[in-house]
């Protein structure tokens, strides 16, 4: 079979011993790659007393199938553990260029098991694989560490790397790569720390052949094309910032942590006012859409940022300014910690301070001098940062205010406001990861609706089930959301097979998408999962939406319920939630 | 220097379809760190093109040992094959940095403009890259 690195690397960060296997074709038709890949390597590895931080926790490291090619927009790499921050599947992906560059070392992931026992980095090429003492690189922040092993190794050399988060193990410490490019979810960047793993790099020159190179090249010119017509008109022309104006239009957009679903500063912090700030646009590998915008404020020079980021650090905290919201994401890319989870966090300690439940004069929304200093003490772990570096449930906890932290599994969710918006409620509150946005991108369900249809939460278990087996398999072949609608399932199965030489078909393909979600179900339920664990937070149950759109709305508990039964009967599941034998027998596992 | 490859770094947006079809066309396969056209990000501003200059009095072919590098009748700058040693002198000894070596098989590698019909123009959507006269 063509299209792949080839082999599957295996390192003991304890022993520092590495051993290859090769990847193995079955493996491949009914894994596909990336994050099939990840979640069977992963599967009977972890369980219920596996310690997140500890060396019995492997860190899992897949390509896309596609990854490496040219088929356009396919860069992604995805990063799998035993999540620090939620105890279950932790899964984050990176698009850019390092997944193409594991390919082209030979590999198709990376297994990294036991922990080292001083910093160390790892160096990985076609031929060799080194454990380099990282001393003078712990302590710098991502940004120092890659132009460091840049300046040292070469420019052409790919690399993710951990900050002082990672390092000082705060639970929701993420990866940083190609300096914009982020794993922010479920603490993956925790599990490097954790490792004393301060950075991999890659190089490699192997070269990646098709099975139908003709065939295979005439589709990617003709979708090099089509990635750039109006079917991406938002990420060329705007970034993910694009979507906020409409989504705020669309009583969507949530506002101080989440009372609200609508921001009247809302115009200062979009997609269209960030474009006077632009400098240069960044793609990924294999990319000409480039919706990375690099912009240039006087207090810092970043790329992004970007939706979920300005909703996190903006309106979710009252914050109507793009410098600071744009320099708090630089400070949080260059300490390593994710984004969504520490605007969230930020979010949850402004409203505290606002009902005097945390005594701290400067905890208000809309503060948004204090946001620097709060992002720095969590990376720190200092001061109020100590309370908040295991995450929103532990800092709830402490002030005895859960009821006012929206996640689920300890997971906040993306920028869609749920209470207006139930079929992204019932994905959220189902996935596998915790309160995640990419698992189905299920807000598109409701907000393609008219009227009354939108806040109706019956019969979208369907679609949203249709949802997360598409992403599935997207994040499988490394395939970017942005061009869903240039990449239907058809399409990509016909792209497999001029690649691989293994004849795919739309079917096979949607069945291995519900076969790897259903491996990461049942890697949960290995990590203690219940049906406890699917729930929303109170403030989607409980509190009505005061004005917008959405005026009134939130998501009934009997009605979540239900939307939840349905969910599982139609997933093949019994009602607790569990996978049911005949579902496994039908998919193999 | 005669017509090349100019890259315009403010325009690029370091998608490496360049680098990917160059090395396609070149090596029969996907493998960007053998093209003959690179794309850098050293740092978080700083982008670099590398692509032969076919320069009128290429300083490669005064330091290769061999004189396996000429100037062609249409003015590009071409490696005989046969004749490099994979010595290395002309990597060093091209200022820009624009020419590269094959590790593998140990021969010095540089842009030909494919005959004089670059690959890589066409599939750049940023007009990144242009064949200019000098």
């Amino acid at each position: 079979m063509k299209g792949f690195g080839g082999e599957i690397l295996y390192i003991d960060l304890g022993s520092e011993k590495v051993q290859k296997k090769k990847t193995d074709r079955k493996m491949v038709t009914d894994y596909l790659g990336g994050n099939g890949f990840g979640v069977t390597l992963l599967r009977g590895l972890v369980k219920k007393n596996t310690d997140p931080l500890g060396p019995k926790n492997p860190l899992i490291l897949a390509a896309g199938t596609f990854s490496g090619s040219m088929i356009p927009e396919s860069s992604q790499v995805g990063i799998f553990a035993r999540s620090p921050l939620t105890g279950f599947l932790g899964e984050t992906y990176i698009r850019g260029h390092l997944a193409p560059e594991m390919k082209f070392a030979g590999y198709d992931a990376f297994v990294i098991r036991n922990k080292s026992k001083k910093p160390v980095y790892l160096y990985i090429t076609e031929d060799t694989v080194e454990f380099r003492d990282a001393k003078d690189l712990w302590g710098k922040d991502t940004w120092e560490t890659e132009h460091t092993l840049k300046e040292r190794l070469g420019p052409r050399i790919q690399m993710v790397s951990i900050g002082q988060g990672g390092e000082n193990l705060v639970r929701f410490a993420s990866l940083t790569h190609d300096f914009g490019r982020n794993g922010g979810r479920c603490g993956l960047g925790t599990v490097f720390g954790s490792k004393k793993l301060k950075a991999i790099v890659v190089q490699g020159s192997k070269k990646i052949e098709a099975a139908e190179t003709g065939k295979l090249v005439n589709e990617c010119k003709e979708l090099y094309k089509q990635s750039m017509t109006t079917e991406t008109v938002k990420y060329r022309e705007y970034g993910t910032p694009g979507g906020l104006m409409g989504l705020n239009r669309q009583g969507a957009l949530p506002t101080r942590n989440w009372q609200q679903s609508q921001f009247e500063g809302a115009e200062k912090i979009s997609g269209e006012e960030m474009k006077h700030y632009w400098k240069y646009q960044v793609g990924c590998f294999s990319c000409p859409i480039a919706c990375g915008k690099l912009t240039s404020f006087k207090k810092s020079k970043e790329e992004g940022p970007e939706y979920e980021t300005i909703f996190a650090l903006g309106s979710n905290c009252g914050v109507d300014d793009l410098a600071y919201i744009t320099k708090a994401n630089e400070l949080c890319d260059k300490y390593g910690i994710d984004t969504i989870t520490t605007g969230n966090i930020i979010a949850l300690a402004f409203e505290l301070g606002e009902r005097g439940i945390i005594k701290d004069p400067q905890l208000k929304f809309g503060n948004k001098e204090y946001m620097p200093e709060l992002i720095r003490k969590i990376a720190f772990r200092e001061g109020l940062g100590k309370d908040m570096a295991d995450g929103i449930v532990p800092f709830a906890k402490k002030y005895k205010a859960l009821e006012y932290a929206v996640q689920v599994k300890n997971l906040e969710p993306g920028g869609f406001h749920a209470s207006g918006l139930p079929a992204y409620a019932l994905s959220i509150a189902v996935d596998v990861r915790g309160a995640d946005h990419q698992r189905a991108g299920a807000y598109a369900i409701d907000l393609w609706l008219e009227g009354e249809k939108r806040f109706e939460p019956n019969n979208k278990a369907a679609e949203v089930i249709m949802r997360e087996t598409t992403y599935t398999i997207f994040d499988s072949v490394g395939l970017c959301k942005h061009v869903r609608k240039i990449y239907p399932v058809e399409k990509m199965a016909e792209l497999f097979t001029y690649l691989t030489g293994i004849k795919m078909t739309k079917d096979k393909l949607c069945e291995a998408g519900e076969r790897i979600y259903n491996v990461e179900k049942l890697i949960n339920i290995d990590l203690g999962w219940t049906i406890k664990d699917d729930v929303l937070p109170p403030r989607f149950l409980k509190d009505p939406l005061p004005d917008g759109p959405a005026k009134g709305q939130r998501i009934d508990q009997k009605i979540f319920e239900e939307m939840r039964r349905q969910y599982y009967l139609l997933r093949g599941w019994d009602e607790k939630g569990i996978p049911k034998a005949t579902t496994r027998k039908r998919l193999g596992i | 220097m005669a017509r090349h490859i100019q890259h315009y770094p403010e325009k690029c947006v370091i998608c490496r379809a360049c680098e990917l079809i160059c090395s396609l066309v070149k090596e029969g396969g996907f493998v960007p760190n053998l093209a003959r056209i690179r794309i850098n990000r050293p740092g978080v501003q700083r982008l670099e093109g590398h692509v032969c200059r076919q320069c009128d009095d290429p300083p490669c072919a005064k330091v290769c040992p061999v004189h396996a590098i000429s100037v062609g009748p249409d003015k590009r700058v071409l490696i005989d094959e046969k004749k490099c040693i994979g010595c290395r002198a002309c990597i060093t000894g091209c200022p820009y940095g624009d020419m590269f070596f094959d590790q593998k098989r140990k021969k010095a590698i540089k842009c030909d403009l494919c005959g004089g019909h670059p690959n890589c123009i066409p599939m750049c959507m940023h007009d990144a890259i242009r064949l200019v006269e000098k």
